[in-house]
């Protein structure tokens, strides 16, 4: 009797736990950590929501928006009390993969059935997701760098874009452009990311990566940091203290001629200036002395799942969706560039041009001129771990440079010795 | 013996029981909790086990780290420099804020601005005034013609404080007007009658009448100041983020670098222990001078 | 004459004051009235071309700050916050600054200790047992951390308020038949009262300018703050609006400011109002 009690209540156990499972199958709720905050974003976002749940009333995405600037510390607090989302907007995943937060996605996209697969997707862009070897996350748009420049001010003393083939270049145009208060290069040197970046840019110029201490590197970086040391009077002073906002805004004046900047370029000036786009190129960066070709680097944002949740595969299921020709298309449309190449120029710049009507030829010209460095000249953006700490370092250098405080070669010698350090934790 | 120090122990610990009950209950956790990382080498990027190191973190920070020191003063810098301003500030404009103006109630509102407005915004602004490239300080001081080129002020080592304490005291001083004016009110009427009498005025009377019966709020409001500006970095952090270099990295923005930055959250814990420790220091000198001169 | 002078001086000391504080919220004010393009010049100008209110349309709007929720938010967080302190400091801070006992100097020690630890290293644990106690994402879970924030400090303020009060005035009313509680309820807290003012408008204000917590602690609509809600309104990839931005800190400030210009008669005149004097 006593026995037939207990089997009894393992069965209902059983069952009930069954039920459940099965229950949670028909409806499943996903955290989305959501990054793009911006008014458009948010809008398109919820719009995408709606879609979504109108096709597949079984999934309920619940988004959880976070900006940029706070996405990883959030995620390393939540992660580390043991609460996970399910899906998060991601950009460079190599601190979250190395804090072992995010899913490998090989998966899911080499699974036969997958409705998204790697061919997708422009390689370089793609490559960003993938961390020794292993997919972390699913390209949404493309980010590209290189050398924005008004094409204005360029003409005023004579050149054009095209004039712009090698750093001997910018520097001819650059003591032609400033005087009286105008400079040549705005450089967002007062926050550690972007003093960072900048020269990122500049080095795979310069074939090199600002991150690499080999010996063999040594040349080409010096060649970098003495290249910042050259630029120095041609970059405003007051440079020292600022942030992509401020940069932006010096170029949307017509303060600074040349900007190193990405994709994102059009949303961030629009705001402020909408009429420099229709006066603004994207090219790439010039080619540094040792390098034989310049090159431009790429990233990309996009999708991941994060380990610990329950619920992967409608997590997965949200994402192939997402990388559907069309959703992509219209979230990038948002932002930047489609990350998969099977979307026509043509019909992305008329997406665009919802965003920005009054300048929707100038955008279309500066998104083909972005396509096209990144299928010339685009590799892939190096992932570098403990890239933020690198990055205060590197900044409290280029700060004592560009104030005259300390030369390329010391700059060189105490960079590569921090760099070092930091590698070694 | 009077009868409340009768009365005094068994009603002082109910009168306790509740904020001691609340404290122990939400802070006793993270307190033990982060005094455990703090010896440990707990990193969030890329290792796998967490082990005890003993002193190990903050023999880094004393020992190893060139910058902790210069960090530390920095931080007694932005502190102390910060509650100065608020004060020289906040004193004669709670006495101004007490006299016979007009509309003074709208004044007393107004001046709470600083306190309320959104650190985002308080920052577009102030980058704003300080901008060494279109700022509104230098167009001002040019037009004066006061100075004839670009202060770059949150660039240089030698503005950069000046114009961080500024911020800070701006932001920070309507605190001090409040609770002056709040002590203000404490003071009788007839002690200023009193030394009128005597022919006490203007600053003679504020000297040596209003002020040291503000002691004890001066002391009071100092205190609170000083322990809210010792952890607060958002300031900073929207302004300068410690730079440039590390010119104005103070504890609370090292603290937050080496646990969300850098993500060593052993190193930081060690840190916060350590500036924990510090301020606890300063606040009881300074809770042993309140009690000096209030005897 | 002499009189003249001085009451010109105090309007002249007023103004002064009012520009340096004023300031920057005067440019924001300004400026939240151009569209956003006319916004960023290169020579500050006090002319607008086209003056508009398109940019408080954005900022209460649902397509833009979605500003009203987050503010309601945020009034109602700290206002408890406030109100949390309040009580628990009044009580608190009467045992501080009333007796003599036995471990006072370590309870002081305690809470200065505990007002200390705050920052980002509490936060993870404090997301724990946000989770474990299922408030996470809410406000109340913003209430009582900055409870342990402002609680020691504004114990600490109030202990100093109550030592100004004498101490007859609780002896005589317990030898008039009121019970000790009754006495503090009666007679000593009414005394106190721009104490609680004071402590309640500090408060206040420190929860109302918190971030940090904010963002780690929440991340619905149904309990982020003002604070959260305008730092997410700047792009990175998106447009930001900046005017819209302008808005929303005007609009945040305001609703404060005007609560204080009512509180602040009861903070500065309630002292007078005590029996004290009488």
């Amino acid at each position: 009797m006593r026995y037939m009690f207990i089997f009894c209540l393992v069965v209902l156990l059983v069952v009930l736990l069954l039920g459940n499972a099965t229950l949670a199958q028909e409806k499943v709720t996903l955290r989305f950590v959501y990054c793009g905050t911006s008014e458009p974003e948010k809008a398109w976002s919820a719009e995408y929501k709606k879609d979504f749940e109108q096709r597949y009333p079984h999934i309920i995405i619940e988004y959880m928006y976070i900006p940029w600037a706070e996405q990883e510390k959030k995620i390393a607090v939540m992660t580390q009390a043991g609460d996970y989302p399910d899906l998060i907007q991601v950009q460079d995943v190599t601190t979250l993969s190395a804090m072992g937060v995010l899913e490998p996605l090989d998966a899911y996209i080499d699974n036969p059935n997958s409705r998204v697969k790697r061919s997708d997707f422009y390689p370089a862009a793609f490559d960003y997701s993938i961390i020794d070897g292993v997919l972390y996350s699913v390209p949404a748009h493309m980010t590209v760098y290189g050398l924005i420049v008004n094409e204005d001010m360029l003409a005023k003393t004579g050149f054009t874009v095209e004039d712009l083939k090698t750093w001997d270049d910018m520097l001819k145009v650059a003591e032609k452009v400033t005087h009286n208060e105008i400079y040549a290069y705005g450089y967002a040197a007062g926050l550690p990311r972007f003093a960072w970046r900048d020269a990122m840019i500049a080095g795979y110029s310069n074939g090199v990566i600002i991150a690499d201490t080999t010996s063999e590197a040594r040349s080409r970086y010096v060649e970098v940091l003495k290249w910042y040391e050259t630029l120095r009077p041609y970059i405003p002073p007051a440079a020292v203290t600022w942030s992509y906002p401020d940069m932006f805004r010096a170029f949307c004046q017509e303060q600074v001629a040349m900007i190193a900047a990405g994709s994102f370029f059009t949303a961030n000036v629009y705001p402020i200036n909408p009429s420099i786009v229709p006066k603004s190129r994207a090219i790439v960066y010039p080619k540094g002395p040792s390098a034989e070709r310049s090159s431009a680097m790429v990233a990309n944002a996009g999708w991941a799942i994060l380990r610990g949740s329950k619920n992967k595969d409608a997590a997965w299921f949200v994402i192939e969706d997402l990388s559907q020709r069309d959703n992509l298309a219209k979230e990038a449309a948002v932002v930047g560039l489609p990350a998969r190449s099977d979307i026509t120029l043509d019909a992305f710049a008329e997406l665009a041009g919802m965003y920005y009507p009054d300048i929707k030829d100038a955008n279309k010209r500066i998104i083909e001129d972005w396509l096209s460095i990144a299928r010339d000249f685009g590799k892939p953006q190096a992932k570098i771990l403990r890239q933020g700490e690198m990055e205060v370092k590197f900044q409290e250098k280029m700060y004592a440079l560009l104030t005259g405080a300390l030369d390329a070669e010391s700059f060189y010698e105490q960079i590569v010795a921090d760099i070092e350090a930091i590698r070694k934790k | 013996m009077s009868l409340l120090k009768r009365l005094s122990h068994r009603v002082a610990y109910l009168f306790l029981l509740p904020t001691l009950a609340y404290l122990i209950g939400f802070q006793t956790y993270p307190l033990v909790e982060n005094i455990r990382l703090s010896f440990t080498n707990l990193s969030l990027i890329g290792r796998e086990s967490v082990e005890y190191v003993g002193w190990e973190n903050y023999r880094h920070f004393l020992a190893v780290d060139k910058q902790f020191w210069s960090i530390l003063w920095n931080t007694v810098v932005w502190v102390f420099g910060s509650v100065l301003f608020q004060f020289v500030l906040g004193i004669p404009t709670a006495l101004v804020l007490n006299m016979r103006i007009r509309a003074r109630g709208l004044w007393r509102g107004l001046i709470l601005i600083p306190w309320v407005m959104p650190v985002v915004v308080v920052s577009i602004v102030w980058k704003w005034i300080f901008d060494g490239q279109w700022g509104i300080l230098n167009f001002f001081l040019r037009e004066f013609h006061l100075i004839s080129r670009n202060v770059i002020w949150l660039g240089n080592p030698q503005t950069v404080w000046p114009s961080l304490l500024l911020t800070s005291a701006w932001k920070g001083f309507p605190y001090i007007t409040l609770m002056v004016l709040a002590g203000l009110q404490g003071i009788e009427k007839e002690v200023y009658e009193a030394a009128k009498v005597d022919g006490a005025t203007g600053f003679r009377l504020f000297w040596h009448i209003t002020l040291p019966l503000l002691q004890p709020t001066i002391f009071v409001s100092g205190l609170v100041a000083i322990v809210t500006t010792w952890t607060k970095f958002e300031l900073i952090w929207v302004l300068t983020e410690g730079g440039p270099g590390n010119t104005t990295s103070t504890l609370a923005t090292y603290i937050y670098t080496n646990s969300f930055v850098f993500y060593d959250m052993g190193k930081g814990a060690a840190l916060a222990v350590m500036s924990t420790l510090v301020v606890l220091i300063v606040s009881l000198f300074y809770v042993k001078m309140l009690r000096r001169s209030s005897v | 004459m002499r009189r003249l002078y001085s009451v010109g001086m105090r309007y002249v000391f007023l103004a002064l004051i009012m520009v340096f504080t004023l300031f920057p919220f005067f440019w924001l004010v300004f400026n939240s009235f151009k569209p956003s393009r006319e916004i960023f010049t290169v020579r500050p100008t006090l002319r607008i071309q086209n003056p508009t209110l398109e940019n408080y349309k954005w900022a209460m709007g649902p397509k833009g700050a979605n500003l009203g929720r987050y503010l309601l938010n945020s009034i109602f967080t700290a206002g408890f916050a406030a109100i949390v302190t309040i009580i628990f400091a009044t009580t608190g801070g009467y045992a501080l600054g009333r007796f003599l006992f036995r471990g006072r100097e370590s309870i002081a020690i305690f809470l200065i200790l505990s007002q200390m630890f705050q920052g980002p290293l509490i936060m993870v644990p404090w997301y724990k047992m946000a989770s474990a106690l299922g408030i996470i994402n809410t406000r109340l879970v913003l209430i009582l951390i900055y409870g342990t924030a402002t609680i020691p400090t504004c114990t600490w303020l109030m202990s100093g308020f109550y030592g100004n009060v004498p101490e007859d005035l609780e002896e005589a009313a317990m030898i008039d038949g009121c019970s000790y509680f009754a006495a503090f309820w009666r007679v000593v807290l009414p005394l106190v009262i721009p104490g609680i003012v004071a402590i309640g408008l500090y408060s206040f204000i420190i929860a109302w300018n918190d971030y940090q917590y904010a963002l780690i602690l929440t991340s619905s609509d149904f309990a982020k703050t003002v604070q959260v809600g305008l730092a997410e309104l700047i792009g990175f990839f998106g447009k930001t609006s900046w005017g819209g931005i302008m808005a929303s800190g005007v609009l945040t400030s305001l609703p404060v400011v005007m609560l204080f210009v009512v509180v602040q008669r009861y903070l500065v005149e309630g002292l007078t109002s005590g029996a004290v004097k009488g």
